[in-house]
């Protein structure tokens, strides 16, 4: 199974799922004009990976700002993860936060209220 | 100076140019738009802002909240068939900023947005979170939950995140459409 591997905008994240090292990231911005259509790719690949999981992923958001409309994709994306971790594989998300942005940390607690699934939720070290 | 210099010194054409300084300036708008709302002008707003904003930590953590209000406004002023053509308006006061979207809704759809956010600003911060968590794992995908042809769960957001009551107000403009604004304000302390 091949990487997926998708450059930022100043409007999308950059992401990369590789599937040889179980590490996942999902970084910067996120307010697409169609985020349907730019997560289903996303969707496609991991119900791919889902069937031959590694038994550990460790999967990284270090998001900076993003709208509704993502937060729903976003939750897709956790469901699925959440699959695979029931399944009986570890999988383990980190949910990085800036230490002003009170919203992105409630963000990430909504998603560890809303999901059977190992979310930790880290500041940022400021560089 | 002859008479047709005069005349383009006061001209007519320039007479809506006071009367907006002046309601920009009694109501401290510091920043003002019309038009189509996209990602790209969300952007560049957000870079505007943050240059007007100080790098003490609060108002670092006041612009990351202002940031959020106005990614999620963008949503909001998305009204389908004219794509985000709306009125985006950032207010700064002594105490508070404020962040208010306009667009048209229907008219007859009016009671149906206005209940909506009468409820919404009863709610208390957890019955804000359990709503909004509802919303958030519907099962349709995009603008299923539209009250009024507004994305409620839009609404919800900005109301969690301005921890204040969202106020409103609605100008009738023909059977067909009406004027919503929403503003959500920011507490600086």
């Amino acid at each position: 199974m091949e990487s997926l591997r998708i450059e930022s905008t100043h409007k999308t994240p950059r992401v990369i799922l590789d599937p040889e090292n179980g590490i996942f990231e999902f970084s910067g911005r996120s307010i697409p004009e169609d985020s349907v259509g730019f997560y289903t790719p996303i969707f496609e690949w991991l119900d791919m990976y889902a069937k031959q999981p590694l038994p550990q992923t460790h999967v990284r958001f270090d998001l900076e700002y993003f709208n509704t409309s993502s937060s729903k994709n976003i939750l897709e994306v956790l469901k699925r993860l959440e699959a695979i971790h029931l399944a009986g594989h570890e999988v383990r998300v980190t949910w990085f936060y800036d230490e002003d942005d009170e919203d992105m940390e409630e963000t990430g607690q909504d998603y560890q209220a809303l999901l059977n699934l190992p979310i930790e939720l880290s500041v940022k070290v400021q560089s | 100076m002859d008479a047709s210099q005069a005349e383009l010194l006061h001209s007519p054409a320039l007479s809506y140019a006071y009367p907006l300084y002046r309601n920009m300036l009694d109501n401290s708008i510091v920043f003002m738009y019309h038009g189509p709302i996209t990602p790209d002008l969300i952007v560049d707003v957000l870079s505007l802002v943050e240059y007007r904003l100080g790098d003490t930590r609060e108002e670092r953590r006041i612009s990351k909240k202002l940031f959020n209000i106005m990614v999620e406004s963008f949503t909001l002023g998305d009204n389908g068939s004219q794509k985000g053509y709306a009125t985006l308006v950032v207010r700064q006061l002594p105490y508070l900023y404020a962040v208010s979207i306009g667009r048209r809704v229907r008219s007859d759809l009016v009671h149906e947005v206005k209940h909506f956010l009468d409820w919404v600003n009863t709610l208390s911060p957890d019955q804000l979170r359990e709503s909004y968590h509802q919303l958030l794992q519907a099962k349709e995908p995009g603008r299923e939950q539209l009250v009024g042809g507004v994305p409620a769960i839009s609404i919800l957001d900005l109301a969690r995140k301005s921890h204040d009551i969202l106020l409103y107000s609605f100008e009738f403009l023909s059977d067909e459409d009406s004027f919503f604004a929403l503003e959500a304000r920011i507490k600086k302390t």
